[in-house]
């Protein structure tokens, strides 16, 4: 009689087949081997795998890849547990239940939607089938996959881009920014500071010739949106180290300066110290005038405005006028000799202050 | 010398201006200097009556052809189909060629290459190491109250450049200069830009306009709390014409400056091996 030897077959990972989403992407999907249903344990930055039961607002789902794909009802996707704020569409917690969660974001935040812009249509529902779990059956969360603590540096230029609000324009002036100084023929990295996981602004930098792209979510979190303000300043930091070798930073910073995290940032002098200056996107005058308004409290000069406004010239004009600060479109960002005058303006700084 | 005879380099027609270049003995450490042709675009004449001066110093020599069809108004740097960014590009690929490297250039230039030369060095002052802008017919003036070309005020359509050039003024003027111009450039001929305003605000002919630029450029510097490093020279027996002023006046011993000294073997002037001082003369005007 003969004997046949199986080997040990190794348990399938149960998100075989899943789309994994953008918030997924620095994990290792083999490192998924069960499912952890306590669902009332989930934190933020938790992976998820989870089947798509209505599709509403968010039709795609940003996959890993940086493509999007269709969401079906039946789909099964990876995507984290996480926090969400933004005024444009969802605010919403990172919670998960048996009975359900939202899609909080296309780039693959899951939780419980507190509420919604009246111009955004019902969430994406999902059915949670579980946490993601390793093999000692630990649930997985995105922070094992951070990038490692760097030695302490930072670019020689670090410029951060700050707007009134959400869609005031600051990924478009931060991606005119690395043009313009990519043009100049330094090297730069573009860092998305704050936010939601989502790859729209990380191509946008990328596609704008960033010789490094770098966000949050590389530091460990799906969404810093109710994360403790140190472990963001300490991502920050750790971004900013992992692009020390770059000539140039522009760092964004998610939403409107008097958003949670960002107020909170932008009142500590000590995070605004890590920034050699500051440019703000408004998308209207009064805006402008609040913003800097603002940000004067807290002993923030920015060297420009930006943003939506300049498709507006009369707009730009009144709003210069009125402050005396330049009014620069994307595309005079753009501009090599606007980044070697941006330089300039910063070396007068330093030579001022020394 | 081993690299006496001159590369003609293609360009890319709109983006990147044909050149001729110079390689130098020390290598692409050697700070390069770029010469800039009038709006006769002599670019042959021009190479052929700097080559020995290049030779002799140890630079390497580039000269670009910003031809007429692409680049009609290169003087104003920042034109429509900005030369300015074309020079940059071609900057980019000599560096990624090794014919320079990422250090600071001089850029000289004549007539309209003056203007091109001075209001290049304005908007990329990080870029350019020293200065010769030689017989520009009309000169942009460190004047807040002008819009630009002509000054550094802008109307709201231009007020990006004059953020722009305004942001980088200090810097700017914190270079060594070198203004020349023919003694006997005084004639109002067709390529210079007249009219009551530009007459009154710059001068008559090139002699005065350049006159007046270097005394309001070191006034300016001089209330910006810098030491100014700009200089007039005046070409005796020189009137609007490069050769003349090369051959007569010396012109190229203002275009091309021989290094201080090579960092490698310490020498002065030209050598023939190790690394090239990185910092151009400093010379009291």
């Amino acid at each position: 009689m003969t004997t046949i030897t199986r080997p040990a077959l190794r348990p399938a990972s149960p998100a075989a087949g899943a789309k994994w989403s953008f918030a997924a992407r620095r994990a290792a999907p083999g490192d998924a081997v069960q499912l952890d249903t306590d669902l009332g344990a989930a934190g933020s930055g938790d992976l998820v795998l989870a089947e798509v039961t209505r599709v509403g607002s968010h039709k795609r789902l940003q996959l890993a890849d940086g493509r999007y794909s269709p969401l079906w009802p039946g789909d099964r996707i990876v995507v984290a547990c996480a926090d969400r704020y933004a005024v444009d569409q969802f605010h919403g917690l990172a919670r998960l239940s048996e009975k359900g969660a939202d899609l909080l974001a296309g780039g693959g935040i899951a939780g419980e939607i507190l509420s919604r812009n009246d111009r955004v249509s019902q969430a994406t529902r999902l059915a949670v089938l579980g946490r993601l779990a390793d093999g000692d059956g630990t649930a997985i969360n995105v922070d094992r996959y951070a990038l490692p603590p760097a030695a302490p540096g930072r670019p020689a230029l670090v410029i951060a881009v700050l707007g009134t609000g959400m869609n005031a324009g600051k990924t478009a002036a931060a991606a005119g920014l690395v043009n313009g100084f990519a043009r100049l023929g330094r090297r730069v990295a573009a860092i998305k500071a704050t936010g939601t996981g989502s790859f729209g602004d990380v191509a946008e930098y990328e596609a704008a010739g960033a010789a490094q792209v770098l966000d949050f979510t590389d530091a460990g979190m799906a969404s810093t949106y109710r994360q403790p303000l140190e472990r963001v300043i300490a991502a920050i930091d750790r971004l900013l180290a992992h692009a020390a070798d770059s000539d140039v930073a522009v760092v964004e910073l998610a939403d409107g300066v008097s958003q949670v995290e960002t107020a909170a940032l932008l009142s500590r002098p000590e995070v605004v110290a890590r920034f050699d200056g500051t440019i703000l996107a408004v998308p209207e005058a009064m805006a402008a005038r609040g913003g800097l308004s603002w940000l004067a409290e807290r002993g923030i000069s920015p060297l420009a405005l930006t943003g939506v406004i300049t498709r507006a010239p009369l707009a730009a004009q009144e709003v210069s006028e009125a402050t005396g600060l330049p009014v620069l479109c994307r595309t005079s960002l753009a501009d090599p000799a606007t980044a070697s005058a941006l330089e300039a303006r910063f070396a007068e700084r330093d030579r001022s202050a020394a | 010398m081993e690299h006496a005879v001159p590369v003609f380099r293609p360009g890319v027609p709109g983006l990147i201006p044909d050149a001729w270049i110079l390689g130098s003995a020390c290598g692409p450490a050697a700070p390069a200097v770029v010469a800039v042709h009038g709006i006769t675009r002599g670019v042959e004449e021009m190479v052929s009556h700097l080559l020995p001066r290049a030779g002799a110093t140890g630079r390497t020599l580039v000269v670009p052809h910003f031809d007429a069809t692409h680049w009609p108004r290169y003087q104003r740097a920042a034109c429509r189909n900005r030369a300015d960014w074309a020079l940059l590009r071609l900057m980019a690929a000599l560096r990624h060629e090794g014919w320079v490297s990422a250090a600071p250039f001089d850029l000289s230039g004549f007539s309209g290459g003056g203007q091109f030369a001075h209001r290049f060095t304005w908007l990329y002052p990080a870029m350019v190491g020293r200065l010769c802008a030689t017989a520009p017919g009309w000169w942009t003036f460190p004047d807040a109250g002008t819009a630009w070309p002509l000054g550094i005020g802008g109307a709201a359509r231009d007020a990006c450049r004059a953020f722009q050039m305004r942001a980088n003024l200090r810097r700017f003027l914190d270079r060594r200069i070198v203004v020349c111009v023919g003694g006997d450039d005084v004639e109002r001929d067709e390529n210079l830009r007249q009219g009551e305003d530009i007459d009154a605000r710059q001068g008559p002919n090139r002699l005065a306009r350049a006159r007046r630029w270097c005394a309001e450029a070191e006034a300016c510097a001089r209330a910006e709390g810098l030491t100014p490093a700009i200089s007039l020279r005046v070409l005796q027996g020189c009137g609007h014409n490069f050769v003349e002023c090369v051959t007569r006046g010396g012109l190229d011993h203002d275009f091309i400056q021989p290094l201080a000294r090579c960092a490698g073997c310490r020498k002065a002037l030209a050598c023939t091996a190790g690394r090239a001082a990185q910092q151009p003369e400093r010379t009291a005007a």
